[in-house]
């Protein structure tokens, strides 16, 4: 289907994909993903974020082959979305994934395996593997209605890696999570990386992703806003300088060096871009009497980033 | 990527023409073997009808039934039968239905003295009919039939087919084997009966060593057979005790007490108690056809303007004598036509043994100066009939008269 | 195949930890149970009182499980996401459609499993003897269960649960009543083909759920039936065809399905 030849180390590939929702008589219609191009390649791990309702459940239900697109292209692994033969490869965890309740979490693995098509001796040996991974192993034999949330999305882990995927696709996988769990699933992620795997990370919370994400995309209402190496999108961060009994004269001229002076409690704090001219600030403080209490480099987070996008997306 | 479901399409297409096909093939054995056979009835409420339709046809009935049953024990008879009515249509394949229903109408509605309703036995003797439509292949309906003319219409004549064709069934059973038997006697075909006694104790001698009922019901026959033999030889042998013939003296007289209310008098010359006279009181020339061909459709309607007044009065000391009030049931009786009749007979087939070893089950030996009839090929009998006018029975304008 | 049967047995597994299910199929039995309590009533009537009455209630059970079950089997799947793990995997949109029909199939086979030996119990105890054919009826009411299931589960494909409620009811309803329907035009001289026809072609074209109705002869045993096994087998294969037919259209919608 279509002319694109497929890399072999892109894993995830869309081309102009459009999804608009429309209500049954056709009258209202969401664009929900608007021409979204992206690739992802082998053993990545690329963050997928946006506020939410930015459309990165939908373009995953997409790639997932659950969701048609209304028009352009998706490909995962090399084929179509959706082909079920590409499912043997990869692994899903949906945003606060639900089981059946009734079952146990020894019960809910093995009907995952068998969705899989795993076949006995070898469901049962992987099955117990994964539980003893995820931590569940004395729980194994208790119904899925006793775990708490984090161990249900232990559970929704577990049923990822019963295939050996070569692509997992994580929704939100920390939402609602406790801390100490937040580092658990990221201690896993990288784990995942670190044996190849390709993991695509959907969040909208962003301290645990941007530690991890070798690249991210950023989705705002259906378009993408930033894609990028982590490190490019965050360069330019800002030094941040704190002087006190200096004379307003220096305001000036701080501007002119690119600096954001403001006054607090009678100290001046200036932020200075972080590209050297912070020297010259301080000569400039220094000459006109300022005594220097600290200087301090801040690196650019994600959150800025993904603040300063959406709000720039916001003013358009 | 969307599937592409052209193959899934043809599949459709294919399994809906087999469906098609095979339902074609299931109706006409549907309607064989479990289609309701009546059509639907009118006045059913619409959720009553979406029920039965529903397929729970059987359940309802069986559900109506039990209700049906307690309004019979609550003495509410009329309700009963728009119930009878519905639960045969539901399920008409249901027995007792048909005959409790046709026992009900023939012998529950009564009057004030447990005179019961003669105008509803027609429609007895056709619900029964319709049940005998809608199963031919069981014995019980022809039974009841036959039973409703041995017994309550007191015509051992007509209820012979019926009796007949209910003894033909072999999982019948064997003690009402018998009815026929006395039928046939009771019509006169003293032969007849004795074949059939004899042939119902070959059938019993088969199986009389197998328990204590089997040779109960053996040693029953042998005793019936040979009082009948005795009784034949009796009355109608070389030698007969019912020689010469002996005059019954019977008449009988009709007064209005009070409207509505009459006292019957008469006489019958017979010297053993067990003698019953029949009376009945009826529109001029209105007799009830007791045909379950007299009705073209089941109804529950009766003629509301008929007056049949029947009653039997037991012989004492050579008389009979009964005060019969037709004034507390107007419905029964509601004295609407000009003139009445008032019968008296005396029926000898349904006399008592020691009667009818002096004159005949056929009443051969018993003649009467006035009021011997021989019509009835069966029996001779002994009629009398009284008219009266209406204004006499309601004692307008002039006193009672005596008749 | 085994991804179907995994689904199937996941979805048996949930059904008979339904509460509003068994809380039908437990009052159905406790109700056949104490049915020949009623006897009393019946007076000579103990066969139809217990027969009709079972067969009523197995059959009511029956048919309020087919659509209480069926309504929620996709949607409900939809609505918690799992359906979303499961379609993740492996698994083609047939094999889910399918494997829930199964489970609910196998649920059904369960609960008239469990009504029919509480019923063969009670006439075996209050009738004396063991009546083999409630075996017939129990299988056909099966049947009809089976094709009513398959009937809301096509119309779980795209129409809302509480909608489902009344289009299946609406259904079963007709298809009970088309023969009959159909019997009584074809049985008045005075209705013409243009009236017949429609009637002939919709009895052909519904589900014809009044084909199980076969309870009547067994409550009066006296009846003689034309072919009988004929129409058994005729009347099975109609409810498989049947089924199949309405599972290739749920395929069909469901694979046109956005969740």
């Amino acid at each position: 289907m279509g002319g694109y030849s497929i890399v072999s180390d892109v894993v995830i590939k869309t081309v102009k994909l459009t999804k608009r929702y429309s209500s049954w008589w056709g009258s209202q219609t969401v664009e929900a993903v608007k021409n979204l191009d992206l690739e992802v390649y082998r053993g990545e791990i690329f963050g997928f974020l946006g506020p939410n309702g930015a459309g990165k459940t939908t373009t995953i239900k997409v790639l997932l082959g659950i969701l048609y697109p209304t028009s352009g292209e998706a490909y995962v692994l090399g084929k179509p979305a959706g082909d079920p033969e590409t499912h043997h490869r990869l692994s899903y965890l949906p945003e606060n994934p639900y089981f059946y309740e009734y079952m146990t979490g020894k019960e809910i693995l093995t009907f995952y395996a068998r969705l899989f098509g795993i076949p006995e001796p070898e469901r049962s040996k992987r099955v117990n593997q994964l539980l003893d991974r995820v931590g569940l192993s004395r729980a194994a034999n208790q119904p899925l209605r006793n775990y708490s949330k984090g161990m249900l999305q232990r559970i929704g882990l577990a049923q990822c890696l019963l295939n050996d995927p070569d692509l997992l696709i994580l929704d939100e996988p920390t939402a609602g999570l406790d801390p100490i769990a937040h580092i658990d699933i990221r201690d896993l992620i990288l784990e995942l990386r670190e044996q190849g795997k390709t993991l695509f990370i959907s969040s909208h919370q962003l301290s645990d992703v941007e530690i991890v994400c070798d690249r991210v995309a950023i989705l705002n209402r259906g378009e993408l806003v930033r894609i990028g190496k982590l490190e490019e999108l965050l360069s330019g961060g800002y030094v941040e300088m704190i002087a006190e009994k200096v004379s307003e004269n220096v305001l000036e001229p701080i501007r002119q060096l690119g600096g954001r002076p403001s006054w607090h409690d009678g100290r001046l704090i200036v932020e200075q871009p972080d590209d050297g001219s912070i020297d010259r600030v301080i000569d400039l403080v220094r000459a006109n009497g300022g005594h220097i209490i600290s200087v301090k480099p801040y690196r650019r987070t994600l959150e800025d980033l993904f603040v300063e996008t959406i709000q720039g997306g916001r003013k358009q | 990527m969307r599937k592409r479901s052209g193959k899934l399409w043809a599949v459709l297409a294919v399994l809906f023409v087999l469906q098609a096909g095979l339902q074609w093939r299931i109706l006409p054995l549907w309607s064989k073997n479990y289609a309701p056979k009546q059509a639907a009835p009118v006045g059913l409420s619409p959720e009553q009808l979406l029920v039965a339709f529903a397929g729970f046809r059987e359940f309802l009935a069986g559900m109506l039934w039990v209700r049906a049953d307690g309004f019979f024990h609550s003495g509410n008879y009329d309700a009963i039968l728009p119930m009878l009515r519905l639960v045969t249509w539901l399920d008409p394949h249901n027995i007792d239905v048909y005959t409790t229903g046709a026992w009900h109408m023939g012998y529950n509605f009564t009057d004030e003295a447990q005179r019961s309703d003669r105008r509803y036995i027609p429609l007895a003797l056709k619900f029964l009919d319709e049940g005998i439509e809608n199963n031919p292949t069981v014995w019980d309906l022809y039974f009841e039939m036959g039973w409703m003319y041995f017994h309550k219409i007191q015509d051992p004549v007509n209820a012979v087919p019926w009796l007949q064709k209910a003894n033909e069934f072999p999982d019948m059973i064997p003690a009402r084997r018998h009815t026929l038997a006395h039928a046939l006697f009771k019509a006169g075909r003293f032969d007849e009966s004795i074949d059939v006694w004899s042939r119902l104790i070959l059938d019993a001698e088969k199986e009389r060593h197998r328990d204590w009922e089997s040779h109960t019901l053996y040693d029953v026959r042998v005793k019936n057979m040979e009082e009948s033999l005795l009784d034949v030889v009796r009355r109608y042998g070389p030698e007969p005790e019912t020689q010469p013939p002996l005059n019954m003296h019977f008449d009988a007289t009709v007064k209005v007490v009070r409207p509505k209310v009459i006292l019957v008098e008469g006489r019958l010359a017979i010297p053993t108690i067990g003698a019953r006279v029949t009376v009945i009181l009826r529109d001029k020339g209105k007799t009830i056809n007791y045909s379950p061909k007299a009705l073209k459709v089941f109804t529950f309607e009766v003629d509301k303007d008929l007056t049949y007044m029947q009653d039997s009065i037991a012989v004492r000391d050579m008389k009979f004598r009964r005060e019969i009030d037709m004034s507390k049931d107007p419905k029964m009786y509601p004295f609407k036509a000009p003139e009445y009749e008032v019968e008296f007979i005396f029926d000898p087939r349904y006399a008592s043994p020691q009667i009818q070893d002096r004159i005949g089950t056929d009443g051969v030996g018993m003649t009467d100066d006035r009021y011997l009839d021989t019509r009835d090929p069966s029996a001779r009998m002994l009629r009398k009939v009284v008219t009266l006018t209406r204004e006499e029975i309601l004692m307008i304008g002039k006193p009672a008269s005596n008749r | 195949m085994n991804a179907t049967a995994a689904i199937a047995g996941a979805t048996f597994g949930e059904a008979v930890r339904k509460r509003v299910l068994m809380v039908i199929l437990l009052a159905a039995l406790v109700i056949i149970l104490i049915s020949p309590a009623f006897e009393p009533f019946a007076g000579r009537g103990q066969r139809t009182l217990v027969m009709s009455f079972g067969f009523g209630i197995i059959q009511l059970a029956g048919t309020f499980i087919a659509i209480i079950l069926c309504t929620g089997l996709i949607p409900t799947e939809i609505e918690r996401r799992t359906i979303y793990t499961i379609l993740s995997k492996p698994v083609q949109r047939w094999q889910f459609v399918l494997g829930k029909l199964l489970g609910a199939i196998g649920t059904l086979a369960f609960i008239y499993a469990m009504m029919g030996l509480v019923f063969l119990l009670v006439t075996r105890l209050s009738l004396g003897a063991f009546e083999p054919q409630v075996i017939k009826g129990i299988v056909m009411f099966f049947f009809q269960s089976s094709l009513l299931a398959s009937v809301t589960l096509f119309f779980s494909t795209f129409v809302s649960p509480l909608v489902n409620y009344f289009l299946s009811a609406g259904v079963f309803l007709m298809g009970n009543l088309m023969s009959t329907f159909l019997e009584t035009i074809q049985r008045n001289p005075e209705v013409t083909p243009l009236t017949r026809i429609p009637v002939q072609i919709l009895t052909i074209i519904l589900p014809n759920f009044a084909n199980f109705n076969i309870q009547n002869p067994i409550i009066n045993p006296e009846q003689v039936l034309t072919d009988e096994l004929a129409y058994f087998i005729q009347t099975i294969a109609y409810a498989i065809v049947y089924m199949a037919l309405l599972l290739v259209g749920s395929i069909l919608i469901f694979n046109q399905r956005e969740m």
